[in-house]
């Protein structure tokens, strides 16, 4: 099923430019053209944002994070096997990607771990790399309170996965 | 963002000497360019791509049908947004809905274009542009296909049993953040009164 899903949008979208009598190729060549300038610009935000998660990463902050906010995570049911998986989520999706497939191994994916850990990576984003890549592109640098409201709702989702897995899987 | 970038470097280096692995921070200082390069390499084509099939959309006013489908929720949820931006806006939460993720970047960048252009200070992010960026720090999709596909790989019975619990955990993250946008933006506006 979802085999068929990306070809046959582009098969609508080419066919409804085709029946408004555009010249769908020409277009496209555009398109795609401004997608060149868009990726240039968000190219030097992805250099430093990259680094600085990779020297993070690199320098253990997230072991001690994991002590430190361990007893937090756990008022919240949240397993201790998937406080770290919590913690890369927001910072890097490869990383929490492999984390996934760590904990799939070790456990089942059916196991009620497997089903919070997939359930967390499902419902949530890599939040610092949007927040960076959506302002660096129109060159803003005041981001306000953007980080907070959406970490606040990476955190409501955490929670929210404990919450519904429980609830539905039992 | 400064604070963000400052605060990055100085905590490696303090759990780089706590945990003894300066050697691995200075490689990661050294390397994350050629990471980030990899990275772009790997987005830029879909990207261009997307951008490509969202040209023809746009110009066979596919874009603008959908525009209509979100407009009545978007102008409620944003303030004074312009026709452009709502069109952006509903083609972006479209791609995410559908679970398109490198068609929903380029996309979301065009809005926050969009969103500038009506931006009275262009150095800090306008209300509008704060809550669109948290719509998309929310996952907002119908069908998690790459965990399920990750799932199956893995051997599980039933990859898709996730899809109510993701569903309600997205939902009320998305919900969270859009509150705490709300609550946030008053309380900045009483700060700097």
């Amino acid at each position: 099923m979802t085999d068929f899903f990306i070809p046959i949008v582009i098969a609508i979208i080419f066919l409804a430019g085709i029946t408004k009598k555009i010249d769908i190729f020409h277009i496209f060549i555009e398109g795609a053209k401004d997608g060149l300038k868009i990726s240039i610009s968000i190219l030097p935000v992805l250099i430093g944002i990259i680094t600085l998660i990779n020297m993070l990463a690199a320098s253990g902050f997230l072991e001690y994070m994991c002590k430190i906010l361990e007893p937090l995570f756990s008022i919240f049911n949240l397993p201790q096997e998937l406080i770290p998986l919590a913690l890369f989520r927001p910072i890097s999706g490869s990383g929490s990607l492999s984390f996934l497939e760590q904990i799939f191994k070790n456990n089942s994916p059916d196991s009620k771990i497997g089903l919070i850990a997939s359930v967390l990576i499902g419902s949530s984003e890599t939040t610092f790399y949007t927040i960076a890549i959506y302002f660096g592109a129109v060159g803003i640098s005041k981001t306000k309170y953007t980080l907070p409201a959406a970490l606040i709702g990476d955190f409501v989702g955490m929670i929210m996965s404990v919450v519904s897995v429980n609830l539905i899987c039992g | 963002m400064k604070w963000i970038f400052c605060l990055g470097v100085i905590f490696s280096i303090i759990f780089g000497i706590i945990s003894n692995k300066m050697d691995n921070v200075s490689i990661a200082a050294i390397g994350g360019s050629k990471a980030a390069i990899n990275l772009f390499l790997s987005i830029c084509g879909a990207i261009c791509f997307w951008n490509g099939i969202m040209n023809i959309a746009q110009h066979s006013k596919i874009t603008s049908s959908i525009a209509k489908i979100f407009a009545p929720v978007l102008k409620k949820l944003f303030k004074n947004p312009s026709k452009q931006a709502i069109e952006a806006v509903s083609m972006n939460v479209s791609a995410n809905l559908l679970g398109l993720g490198n068609a929903a970047t380029p996309l979301g960048i065009n809005a926050m274009k969009n969103f500038q252009k009506s931006n009275k200070n262009n150095n800090s992010a306008s209300y509008n542009m704060i809550l669109f960026c948290v719509l998309n720090t929310s996952a907002i999709q119908i069908i998690p296909t790459t965990i399920a596909t990750l799932r199956l790989e893995h051997g599980s019975t039933n990859p898709m049993k996730i899809f109510y619990p993701t569903l309600i955990s997205s939902t009320s993250a998305l919900l969270a953040s859009i509150l705490a946008v709300k609550i946030f933006s008053k309380l900045w506006g009483v700060k700097h009164k």
